[in-house]
């Protein structure tokens, strides 16, 4: 462990002169893992490194992934799939998995795979297996950071250095961890009026989302106006009253058949009951009205002939 | 969820063909600087600096930069671009499963960017490449329109100065003409990172190809004020042919994500992995390569597919249900097998008994399992039925071939088929829904069979005439519901609304299965309207009488749904085209009844047109709002095939004929329409997977005597050949295929129009224009294993062409030195044609006919006159019986009697065959030979008497050698009789059979066999060159039999059935007895399912299959005692002792 720990010391060593880098590991919260028993100390490792990977290193280890195979670094794809492997043990140890769906099938077929080879077995029971496949775990993430050592080592000697460190420093700009929206989320929440919610709760369900947004967005935003659209946006999603009337009824009413259209109507009938609630039978003739309109607004637009 | 973006997310939410267009300004999109440009001009351009980053472009690059070794500076920049890690926004963008990118940038990165786990990628750099599945979702292509910095070619390396982009600008012009053609009206294009005033592709170019496209099939993302205000581009927008949006395509991509519209996760379909096939209670997964190869081929029917539709509500499963009638006879509905949707017929429950009889049976049968039938009665649903009733016994895998336009690759099933038995599945049963001839079933089983495979082939085919339905191996689907099976109809329907199945129940007895066809129609769109349309509307019923007494085509029991149609309003609902007229046969037609025609014709015959076929043949201007036309009418449908290859058909073969005949009202106006897609068919790509090429082959089968309407088009073939004829010389589209169809109807049409005396020297002509043609195709047919039988293929047609001329000299009462000269070129070509395929009946077929007709018609001499039929006896002694079909040996069979009794009138006179042999004819020998043996074919068993009188033909001819030594005919026969006298059973005779053959009697046989093989190409058969390798093997010479053996292999590809693995015979003692072997393992496959041991005595490493001997987990070195040696068409193998019969 101490071996991963400067490891992670000499990386962030290197890259802090990199203007709009400065590290490739954010601190950790959690604490070093204890390795006895072997199992624990298995399951708390893996865990550890899902951390360190994914969430202290998540923009700077999938960007320096990215140069292996530049740097013939790669070992035939051991690393990349030491990375996987971090990610699929985590979810094998830690959620209870669906065997009819192919994904899930294949993730447990991967992790006994990895199991079998580590410790002679595709279920490992006691310490006789879980001490070796710790050892192997650990061993495998020791090379994994020397490799992404030597990887920063290339780029530092590279002669296209600033083209790359630019796109590495513009992955981190794009990037903004959960806590800049719990600074933000309960501001929101107050001046829309939705108090009551549970502003971490919140953050939780849609981080992925927003981040993902985020990372699509060009240098011109502006994180704190595009932030606050989002969480808008997701609390009045939230909205829990629910409409007088169902996809069953759009489908009987309007005689359609189930798809797109009676979600699309659904929304409209959102719509319509944000700004005035009122029962079912209203509600439909209401969106009869709307939906009358728009496709009136369309056939004016629209130069399609119209079968007879 | 933005309204702007609508249209965008319900197409890229359907399968509609999506392609992508990235600008070279791409790399800009996420701060307004291109690193890599900047890069490349800090190296180059050193006083470039930081303030003009935003400024410059790919224009700089041409008009401000001195390379100097050009050569250097490609290889830095192409090493810079290896260094270039997608943005962010293009990792979304590229998890879309495009049908196709177009670039004009130079960089690599694209192609690193795109590449996934479920998709490879297509890099196209030149003009020169074209490729047979452009819109490939699995196998994406990135067309690189001003090519790549990577590449060195000069046709596919980016320019580095002005003087090359000019050059590469024609390039990249014909590139991006590809671009509206793959699109098709269906699909959309986005674009993303464009500038036209910094990008080397302008504005106007661009607006060429964008102008090729429907109005809103174009838009623009992350569209600057600049891009609004370039003027070409506000014209465009303003006229509607393109749509800009401000958003970047990727945050319009997330919203559809958030909204639940749009999903980034890869259809199962197109994923590689994943694959399960249940073999009992374990589930074996497909390889990704196997799987994506044989999806090339047909349908691996997977567990996924058995398994039971989410739960749905009424509406949906009212609609599904629908869907499933709708769609259902075209194409297999998984999901409607689990959902109880298809009605089961009675003869479902024949077929299956009979599927697994094959199945259960311990020899394989050479003939397929047919189905057949009317259009309509349920074959491609019971079909499926089969399909999904086998694999859920979890013991035989299934492969399912629907009706497609592409036929299957023997070697792709032939692989899937190995894999199977290797991973422990009993069998592989092969579905083929092709409605297609028998024959070609057959030689699809019998490739399979010769590779060693373990499968049944099931096909489909139109009703057959009574007598050639009368076999075991065939299944009648009848037009007529039985009684159980309406009530099983009604029970079905009544799910949906209760009342149905009474309403319903009067009308189907009234009408056959058709009926079932028009349902879809008749049941109206949503469950909700069930009851109030039946109600609101005029009855089904009272719709019928209204129609048959409008006296609808009496013999067209498609009475329910022309009542269907009619209710619909389709046939009268065509007005979406441009209405300007062109003339089509003589009649002016709108562009909506051309559509029509173009597809309909092909469609009763169950053929889907190609898109491109169809674009062309309407022309572009004609096309407009064409995607309209599939929203509202929905007697078409669009297809798109694995490889993104899309067509246009039609719901039911049945609809079309009934469309046919009510708007086109016959056969002249339906070869118009066939002649106006076959004039423009296009050879693209790999020649042998062109898909018009294809479509016109199966036009034309199904125009031709052997479709389904026989000689309904007869009086047209000629008139369809001059079309072909034209297609060849016009337009310059030589296909050895479509000569072989062009050559054919030639020959047809004049039996057709054989009973005008007058004609005679027309006939003539059109027998001399298929004879050229066929010659044509012969030699422009490459010389490859490949094209072996097509090029068998052309020589028969070759042969029956000269075969007719005979029967036309002989009805002209021409000389017979002209008659015999025509026959000997009938039988060259035959001859060549059974060289090229010996197990092939019908070169047999044709000379039969053509001998029957010379010796019954022509004024020859007697010596000729049995010289000819002792030809014929040869070559019908020559034939392996058990390799043939059914029905190829009853139709041999009655050959054979017919010349028997031929034979018999002729050579009953003794004096005549006294007066043959002193004039030294050797037919005088052969028949003398054959009346001493006194053969009786129908009866087989070897009597002591029967064995007498063998032994006397062969001391006769043995006697007679040196007359006898150059005569192929009597060679054979001494072989056969010799070999029947010394074995008592004939020369194929069974499985591992023993020979009590000394090597004084093998050292003859070889003898024989070297002689007979020396005089004529025609007996090197792999027969005798596999009897010569078991009889060097015998003498001791190994080295010498592997060498025949190596050669064997090879041209065995051409022997089919199961007779090339079948261990024909075991290496035996002098006394007949099987010689037992000791040795050890050589070396085991990782997979244990073969092997090779070396064998002591013999000193050489023979194949074996450790699953033969029961054995697992065998090792080098491990000792294999008393063992046998067997012999196939691929060589020795190590044989358990047990099955040698003594």
């Amino acid at each position: 462990m101490y071996r991963i720990f400067g490891l992670r010391d000499e990386l962030n060593g290197l890259v802090y002169p990199i203007k709009g880098v400065e590290r490739v590991f954010e601190n950790m919260t959690l604490n070093q893992p204890r390795f006895s028993p072997a199992e624990l100390g298995f399951i708390r490792s893996v865990s550890w490194l899902y951390g360190f990977y994914y969430e202290a290193g998540k923009v700077g280890v999938s960007f320096l992934l990215k140069y292996l195979e530049v740097y013939q670094l790669e070992g035939e794809g051991r690393h990349a799939q030491h990375y996987q492997i971090v990610r699929d043990l985590r979810t094998f140890l830690v959620h209870n998995l669906n065997m009819e769906a192919i994904h899930d099938k294949k993730l447990v077929q991967t992790c006994q795979e990895w199991f079998r080879l580590g410790c002679g077995t595709y279920f490992p029971a006691d310490e006789e297996h879980w001490q070796p496949l710790l050892n192997h775990l650990l061993g495998e993430a020791v090379e994994f950071l020397e490799v992404l050592r030597n990887c920063v080592r290339k780029i530092e000697s590279d002669e296209r250095r600033s083209l790359i460190c630019d796109q590495w420093a513009q992955r981190i700009k794009r990037h903004y961890p959960p806590h800049l929206f719990d600074e933000i989320i309960p501001a929101v929440l107050q001046d829309i009026g939705r108090t009551e919610m549970d502003a971490i709760r919140l953050r939780k369900k849609y981080y992925s989302d927003w981040a993902r947004i985020f990372e699509t967005y060009n240098d011109e935003h502006d994180f704190g106006t595009e932030a606050r659209k989002l969480i808008e946006s997701a609390a009045l999603a939230e909205n829990k009253n629910t409409l007088p009337i169902t996809g069953k009824d759009v489908i009987d009413y309007f005689e359609i058949a189930p798809g797109q259209e009676v979600g699309n109507l659904l929304e409209m009938a959102k719509q319509l009951y944000i700004v005035e609630r009122c029962g079912k039978t209203i509600l439909l003739e209401k969106l009869r009205e709307m939906r009358k309109h728009e496709e009136a607004a369309r056939t004016a637009t629209d130069d399609a002939v119209v079968p007879k | 969820m933005t309204k702007e973006f609508q249209p965008v997310f319900t197409h890229l939410a359907s399968d509609r063909p999506t392609f992508l267009f990235l600008g070279q300004d791409y790399l800009k999109l996420d701060n307004g600087t291109d690193a890599f440009l900047t890069s490349i001009l800090s190296k180059y351009l050193p006083q470039n600096n930081a303030k003009e980053a935003k400024d410059v472009s790919y224009k700089t690059l041409l008009e401000k930069v001195d390379f100097g070794d050009e050569h250097s500076a490609r290889a830095w920049i192409s090493d810079t671009s290896r260094r270039l890690v997608a943005p962010q926004w293009l990792e979304v963008v590229s998890k879309m499963p495009w049908s196709g990118v177009y670039t004009t940038a130079i960089d690599t990165q694209l192609t690193r960017a795109f590449r996934t786990d479920w998709r490879d990628i297509q890099p196209i750099f030149s003009k020169k490449f074209s490729s047979p599945d452009p819109r490939s979702r699995t196998n994406l292509h990135i067309t690189y329109v001003f090519g790549c910095i990577e590449r060195e070619d000069d046709d596919e390396r980016a320019p580095l100065n002005d003087i090359d982009l000019i050059r590469r600008s024609s390039d990249a012009t014909i590139l991006l003409s590809r671009l509206s053609e793959q699109v098709t009206p269906f699909g959309m294009l986005l674009i993303e990172g464009y500038q036209p005033e910094s990008d080397w592709l302008g504005a106007r170019d661009l607006a060429t190809v964008l102008l090729g496209l429907e109005k809103g099939q174009a838009h623009f993302f992350s569209a600057t004020e600049l891009l609004h205000s370039n003027p070409l581009i506000k014209k465009l927008v303003q006229s509607g042919q393109v749509i800009l949006h401000k958003q970047s395509l990727a945050s319009v991509l997330n919203e559809g994500y958030a909204s639940g519209v749009l999903s980034f996760e890869v259809r199962h379909e197109l994923q590689k992995e994943g694959h399960y096939l249940s073999l009992g209670d374990r589930a074996i997964e497909v390889p990704d390569r196997l799987w994506t190869q044989t999806n090339r081929s047909a349908i691996v029917l997977e567990d996924a597919k058995l398994e039971l539709p989410k739960v749905q509500s009424d509406e949906r499963r009212y609609i599904a249900f629908r869907n499933f009638l709708a769609d259902s006879g075209t194409k297999p509905i998984w999901s409607a097998y689990a959902a109880g949707f298809a009605l089961e017929r009675d003869f479902e429950r024949d077929l299956f008994r009979l599927v697994q009889s094959r199945l259960k049976a311990k020899g394989a049968s050479n003939d397929p399992i047919i189905l057949h039938g009317q259009t309509g009665t349920g074959k491609s649903v019971a079909l499926g039925a089969l399909a999904c009733r086998i694999r859920s016994q979890k013991q035989y895998s299934v492969l399912f071939i629907e009706r497609r336009p592409q036929g299957p690759i023997a070697a792709d099933l032939d692989l899937f088929c190995k894999w199977a038995e290797d991973a422990g599945f009993a069998a592989t049963v092969l579905i083929w829904d092709g409605m297609i001839h028998i024959e070609q079933y057959t030689a699809l089983l019998k490739n399979l069979l010769g590779r060693g495979r373990n499968v049944i082939v099931v096909g489909s085919t139109y009703k057959l005439e009574a007598q050639e339905a009368d076999q075991r191996s065939l299944i009648l689907a009848p037009s007529n519901l039985s009684d159980a099976e309406i009530g099983h109809f009604k029970a079905l329907i009544s799910q949906f609304e209760p009342s149905l199945g009474n309403q319903f129940e009067s009308i189907l007895k009234k009408f056959d299965t058709t009926f079932l066809v028009a349902l879809y129609r008749l049941l109206p769109e949503t469950r909700g309207q069930v009851k109030y349309g039946l109600q609101r509307e005029t009855s089904v019923a009272e719709i019928v009488m209204k129609q048959q007494a409008d006296k609808l085509e009496p013999e067209f029991a498609g009475g329910a749904l022309a009542a269907a149609f009619q209710r619909s309003e389709i046939l009268g609902r065509f007005e979406v085209l441009p209405e300007d007229k062109k003339e089509v046969g003589g009649e002016m037609l709108s562009a909506t009844e051309e559509l029509v025609g173009l597809i309909m014709v092909p469609g009763r015959f169950g053929l889907k047109v190609p898109i491109e076929l169809v674009i062309r043949t309407l022309g572009r201007s004609r096309v407009a709002n064409f995607h309209k036309i599939f929203e509202s009418i929905d007697i078409f449908r669009w297809h798109a095939d694995n490889q993104g290859n899309i067509f246009i058909g039609t719901r039911h073969p049945l609809e079309a004929k009934l469309i046919c005949q009510v708007r086109l009202g016959g056969p002249r106006l339906e070869v118009e329409f066939a002649k106006k897609l076959l004039i423009e068919i296009d050879e693209a790509g790999d020649r042998a997977e062109n898909t018009q090429i294809q479509f016109a082959a199966d036009l034309l089968r199904n125009l031709g005597p052997n479709g389904p309407e026989k000689k309904l088009y007869a009086s047209y073939y000629e008139d369809i050949a001059s079309c072909l004829a034209k297609l060849r010389l016009e337009r310059g589209v030589e296909n050895p295929r479509i000569m072989l169809q062009e050559a054919t109807l030639l020959r047809e049409a004049v039996v057709a129009i054989q009973s005008d005396e007058t004609h005679a020297t027309e006939r003539l002509a059109l027998l001399d224009r298929a004879t050229d043609t066929l010659k044509s195709a012969l030699t422009a047919l490459p010389p490859d294993s490949r094209t072996r039988r097509l090029r068998a293929m052309l020589l028969v047609e070759l042969a029956s062409t000269f075969g007719t001329k005979v029967r036309e000299f002989l009805r002209e009462g021409r000389s017979t030195s002209d008659v015999m000269d025509n026959f000997n070129e009938a039988k060259r070509y035959a001859y060549q044609a059974r060289t090229l395929q010996p197990e092939d009946f019908f070169p047999i077929d044709v000379i039969s006919w053509s001998t029957k007709d010379l010796i019954i018609g022509a004024q020859i001499d007697d010596v000729s006159r049995l010289d000819v039929i002792v030809d014929l006896l040869s070559m019908f002694e020559s034939c392996d019986q058990e390799s043939m079909s059914m029905r190829d040996k009853e139709i041999f069979n009655r050959r054979r009697v017919e010349f028997g009794t031929l034979l018999q009138d002729e050579v009953l006179k003794q004096d005549a065959l006294d007066q043959l042999e002193a004039m030294g004819s050797r037919a005088g020998y052969y028949l003398n030979a054959l009346v001493i043996a006194q053969e009786d074919a129908a009866t087989p068993t070897i009597t002591s008497a029967s064995l007498q009188r063998i032994s006397a033909a062969v001391k006769y001819l043995q006697d007679n050698y040196e007359s006898i030594e150059s005569d192929g005919r009597c060679l054979f026969l001494l072989l056969r009789y010799w070999w029947l006298m010394k074995a008592q059973r004939p020369i194929f005779g069974g499985e591992r059979q023993l020979l009590p053959f000394d090597s004084k009697d093998w050292k003859y046989v070889i003898s024989l066999l070297d002689r007979l093989m020396s005089l004529d190409d025609i007996y090197q058969t792999p027969m005798n060159s596999y009897l010569r390798a078991i009889g060097t093997w015998s003498l001791g010479y190994y080295h010498d039999a592997n060498e025949i053996w190596k050669d064997l292999q090879r041209v065995s590809d051409s022997v089919t059935g199961r007779r090339r693995v079948a261990k024909g015979y075991v290496a035996t003692n002098p006394d007949g007895s099987a010689a037992l072997f000791s040795g050890t393992v050589d070396w085991v496959a990782e997979d244990g399912t073969r092997g090779k041991v070396f064998v002591e005595g013999v000193r050489e490493k023979i194949d074996f299959f450790p699953r033969d001997f029961g054995l697992g987990d065998l090792r080098k070195g491990q000792a294999l005692n008393n063992f046998c040696i067997a012999f196939n068409y691929i060589g020795p193998v190590v044989d358990p002792s047990h099955h040698a019969k003594s």
